[in-house]
This record gives structure tokens, sequence and C-alpha cells, in this order.
């Protein structure tokens, strides 16, 4: 106790540092995310956080788009173009449409179930990131009242971004799918009988393995989410990178490319 | 500068950094704010804790708020902080190459320190990957540092005991 009296600031700068220790230890051993306490923490900078995200949104709608005129001229030309090709595409997609038509009226005659693409899903936008970390955790604006609940998956236009690590009245934590070593179950997508496990690497994308030694992965290829696990069926993971064989495991390894930009995102779309 | 002053320039930096920061980036890169006031406040404030105190409790609320284990970003920050004053107490020059110096040192530290805690915690990212943005983060931090450093500059009180000001 003398010494403690004696070096104040020592024993000070000692015990926060212990108690940052031993709360670091405690939420790396224990899944922690229920936890009350950071659920209210979140929430309340959640909120506080929307109000300078819309301050953000403004800037970024008015006077960003000033000063990129010759990018926005471009991306005008480049959807312009893109718009003409669709045009073309959907002209074409009519008889395709009536072969599809004709395809589900047989299917539920066979009552018949492989894959389906209907999704109950919720749209939020993303509220808060840390942009100087190279983690992609990030906050959106979307939470228990609309029927999010930790571990839905989330998706944007691009593919699989990640899932929800924790919610709360308003807002959801996303943790991205290369962020955590967490394994996805997958299949390809021109096979769907070769399936696979992949988890984030160190390089900030995606490797793992395929399931059969004999598979005919290649590089190219395009991954989906098999169903088996946390995420729903024929997500879009990314395109198969590099493929090699390991003669220790006996197992064919793979590197995949996530189909999504993670430093671009905006917006998302959390599957109930 | 009192507590609640440097307080409210964290809940700002927090709130800053999280929302504006990242419309108005640099090709992409922001400035780590609140590294930047706890590098500032620790070499300005050598008798205050500033840097200690508050960089606890915002790497706390920042890694509650995006990082899936919290305690790797205070954790770094205070020792940073700690960092800082050592080198204070044994090296008492106060001028802008010897922040920059500081400051630099500080900068890759804190990253270095805080990937290794993060990967401890399951991340699986790799230092190469974690620090291939640092030159340019780093670089802009540098900059917010001069600036915080040259504005907190004009406010130091003379100490009534210098010598100096007699």
């Amino acid at each position: 106790m003398r010494w403690i009296k004696e070096h104040k600031l020592i024993s000070i700068l000692v015990a926060i540092l212990l108690a940052l220790v031993i709360l670091f230890v405690v939420t790396t051993l224990v899944d922690n995310e229920d936890n009350p306490a950071s659920g209210a923490v979140r929430g309340g900078m959640a909120a506080v956080s929307e109000t300078f995200s819309s301050v953000a949104d403004v800037i970024r709608e008015n006077v960003t788009g000033i000063f990129s005129y010759k990018a926005l001229q471009e991306e005008i030309e480049q959807l312009e173009a893109e718009n003409a090709d669709l045009k073309r595409q959907l002209a074409e997609t009519k008889l395709d449409r009536e072969d599809l038509e004709q395809l589900q009226e047989l299917s539920e005659l066979l009552n018949y179930q492989y894959f389906s693409k209907e999704f109950d899903m919720v749209t939020a936008d993303i509220t808060s990131l840390d942009g100087s970390n190279w983690t992609n955790i990030f906050t959106i604006n979307k939470g228990t009242e609309a029927g999010i609940e930790a571990g839905d998956a989330v998706v944007n236009n691009m593919g699989l971004v990640g899932r929800i690590q924790a919610t709360g009245e308003g807002w959801s934590k996303v943790i991205s799918v290369i962020d955590e070593g967490t394994q996805v179950s997958f299949k390809l997508e021109r096979d769907r009988k070769q399936l696979g496990i992949v988890s984030g690497n160190s390089v900030g994308n995606v490797s793992g393995y395929m399931m059969d030694a004999e598979s005919t992965v290649a590089e190219g290829d395009v991954i989906v989410t098999s169903g088996l696990g946390t995420y729903p069926e024929g997500l879009l993971i990314g395109n198969v990178k590099t493929v090699a064989y390991n003669s220790n495991t006996l197992l064919k390894e793979i590197t995949v490319e996530p189909a999504v930009n993670f430093k671009g995102l905006e917006k998302v779309a959390v599957i109930k | 500068m009192k507590y609640w002053k440097a307080g409210a320039a964290f809940l700002a930096a927090f709130l800053i950094q999280t929302s504006l920061l990242n419309v108005i980036n640099i090709k992409g890169y922001t400035p780590n704010l609140t590294l930047c006031l706890v590098i500032v406040l620790s070499f300005m404030y050598e008798d205050e804790m500033y840097g200690v105190v508050f960089g606890a409790l915002f790497g706390v609320l920042y890694d509650i708020c995006y990082s899936s284990a919290v305690g790797a970003m205070p954790i770094a920050l205070v020792v940073v902080a700690v960092f800082i004053l050592i080198i204070r107490e044994y090296a008492n020059i106060e001028n802008i190459i010897n922040l920059w110096v500081v400051s630099a040192v500080s900068i890759v530290g804190y990253y270095v320190l805080n990937w290794l805690l993060c990967f401890i915690s399951g991340n699986p990212i790799g230092i190469v990957f974690a620090l291939r943005d640092l030159p340019w983060t780093g670089l802009y931090s540098m900059v917010v540092i001069t600036i915080m450093y040259l504005v907190l500059i004009r406010k130091v009180v003379k100490h009534r005991k210098d010598r100096y000001f007699r």
C-alpha cells in the first residue's frame, strides 16, 4: 500500500493496463456479443453516429459531386452503354423467360425443390465504420425492430459480405467474411455436387479446400454458399483464384477472390 | 487543458472518424484521429494522463463497435501514450522535429501492436496485409498531428515557476 501511495502514477498506469489485458483475455476467450452493457453502448453510439452519417451523406451527395464532375461524366457514359446493352439482353431474355416458366410449372408438378433464391431481406445503410483500420467491421441502421438476429447473413449486390455479429434496436454490427476464421461451406456453381470449405486468410481473401480430392475445380470457377451451416444456399462468395494439390492432406486447396469490394460498401441487405 | 475538454475532443474524433472522414478521405485513406490525439496530448501535456485515460476509454468504445475482441485498440493506445510519456521524461525536448520522430515510431508501434493483439484474438489477417496502407495512413496522420500540435501549442499555459518567464 505504501509503495502504491508513493508511486501513484505508475500504480494507475499498471491498473489500467491490467484491467485492459483482463478485458482482452475475457472477450477473446468468451463470446460476449450478447452482453447487455456492450449492446447499450453500441445502441447509444449508433444513434449518435446516424446523425453524423446523415451529415456525411449530404456532403457525399452535394459537395463531393462538384469535385468529381469528370468521374461522374464518365460514369454516365458507362451507364448509358450498359443501358443499351441491357435493352438488347432484355429482348433476348423474353424467349428464355418462356422456357423458365415452363420449367417452373414442371418443377411444381414434380414437387421438385433444389435451389431457391427467394430470401426474406431487409436493406440497410452503413451508418459507421472505422476507415483507418484494416478490419471490415461496421454498423448498419437496422436491428431487432426489423427482425434481424445475430448470425443472419449479410449480402450486397455483388455477393456475400458477412454475418450479423450483434444486434439491438436500430443497429446491427456486421463482421465481414474475410475478418474471421469461421469456416464457410460452399459448392461450385457449375457443379453443385462439388463441395468445399473456405475461411478468411492472411491476405484479405478467402481460402480453403475441396472436400473431394477428385474435384474438377479450376481457376475462374464461381463458388456459392452450399446452405450447410450459417449461410443460406446460393450466395455468391467469389471466383477461384488458384488451385493447388496438397500431397500431405490429399486435398485440393484453393484461394478465392471475394466478389465483394469490402472497401466500397454503402448499402447492404440482411437475409432473415 | 481540462479533462472535459480533452474528453470532448476524443468524442468528436470518434464521431468524425466513423462517419465524416469516410466521405472526405484522400484516395480511400483516412487518418486515425484517436491515435493522433493520444500522441499530441501525451507529447504536449507530459504531466497529465489525457492519452492514457481517454485512449483507454475510447479504445474500448471503438473495439465494442468495430472489433470482434475488446481490448486490442485500448491496450495499443495506452502503450503509445506511456511510451511518449517516458520519452518526455528522459528526453524532454519539445519541438516539431521530435514530435515527428516520436509520432512516426508511435504510429508504427501502434499498428503493429494492434495487429498482434487482433491476431491473437483470432483475426486471420496477416501483418503484411494489415500494414499495407500504413505509409499513407501514417503520413496522413502525421499531417493531422502537426496541425493539432500547431493549434494547441498556441494555448500552452506558461508555468509560473518557469525561470524563462520571470
